[in-house]
């Protein structure tokens, strides 16, 4: 039974509460395998889609694009602070169906259609209107989180390997066998590289944000 | 927060946003490993909780096999036999005893 609110959720997650942090991913987690079976055909790939929805949302709040004002949980759209019309679990069920839509796209090149009401708000339009009170640097770092989570799977494991976890190319290799040779890794690891600092930096110009 | 300035290597030329980027990979990767540990606690707890009722089913099946296995075990042959005798010496009537009778009525 869930034993939090939303607003618990949010405040326990900008003060790294761990116990409160580890109860709402269980309880979303179930919540989500409840609800699994009629919105993913893969299980394998639902384990990863749920992780990632959940990484999207806590980033979404460390961040502060959501966050609790006036004793509600709003979110930054265009520019303002907006009450959410959902549950963060129903947020989170509508990234998480997103990611599937996304990950569906890519392995069958399907067209994705978006329907969804509750992420009218994301993506392109979030940064057109800076709120006032956000720092550069904060908004820097968004544009990275964003960038950082549209990457492909594939992608964001090389560069985390690499970046984040210091492995050599050989031990990458051996830890996905998907790439066959280490010239092929390391052109992998450059285009991924390439194209989030493309992306990072034609965002930064749009927004008109210094380096 | 999770500071990544140690470069590998391996890499090339790094400019201002790679920092950023850096740690943005970081930050996703320590949530990701928390969810893992979290996984794992839940799996270890479940195990936990299930290990009196496997036990219990265990020993359950454990007297289950050990009777089937003592039933197979006891002279089951002999003892059917020794009834079959029994009811046989019963059920059929020597001879002599009506031949007896008969006498008895002439």
């Amino acid at each position: 039974m869930q034993t939090w609110t939303d607003i618990d959720m949010v405040n326990g997650i900008l003060r790294h509460d761990e116990k409160l942090m580890e109860r709402c991913y269980t309880d979303c987690r179930r919540y989500f395998n409840q609800h699994a079976a009629a919105i993913f055909v893969d299980d394998a790939d639902a384990h990863d889609i749920f992780q990632d929805a959940m990484i999207h949302l806590w980033r979404e709040i460390e961040t502060r694009r959501i966050e609790v004002f006036e004793g509600r949980v709003c979110r930054w759209a265009d520019g303002q602070l907006i009450p959410m019309r959902s549950s963060l679990m129903t947020f989170l069920m509508a990234v998480a169906k997103r990611k599937n839509w996304e990950h569906v796209r890519q392995q069958q090149r399907w067209q994705l259609t978006n329907n969804d009401r509750v992420l009218e708000t994301l993506d392109n339009n979030r940064y057109d209107k800076q709120p006032d009170d956000v720092s550069e640097t904060e908004l820097r770092e968004r544009v990275v989180t964003d960038a950082v989570l549209a990457m492909t799977e594939r992608c964001r494991q090389i560069l985390t390997l690499f970046y984040y976890e210091h492995r050599s190319l050989d031990e990458i290799l051996a830890l996905r066998p998907e790439n066959n040779t280490k010239m092929g890794l390391k052109t992998s690891k450059y285009k991924c590289m390439q194209r989030l600092r493309e992306r990072v930096h034609q965002r930064f110009q749009q927004l008109k944000i210094s380096l | 927060m999770t500071d990544n300035r140690n470069l590998n290597p391996d890499e090339e030329r790094i400019d201002a946003v790679d920092h950023i980027i850096f740690k943005e990979l970081g930050e996703q990767a320590r949530l990701k490993q928390k969810m893992q540990e979290w996984e794992e606690r839940k799996r270890k707890q479940l195990r936990l909780r299930l290990l009196p009722v496997v036990s219990n089913i265990a020993s359950v099946a454990a007297l289950f096999v050990m009777g089937v296995f003592l039933q197979a075990m006891l002279p089951k042959t002999n003892l059917s036999t020794d009834i079959s005798q029994t009811a046989d010496s019963t059920l059929v009537a020597p001879p002599s005893v009506e031949t007896d009778s008969l006498n008895i009525a002439e």
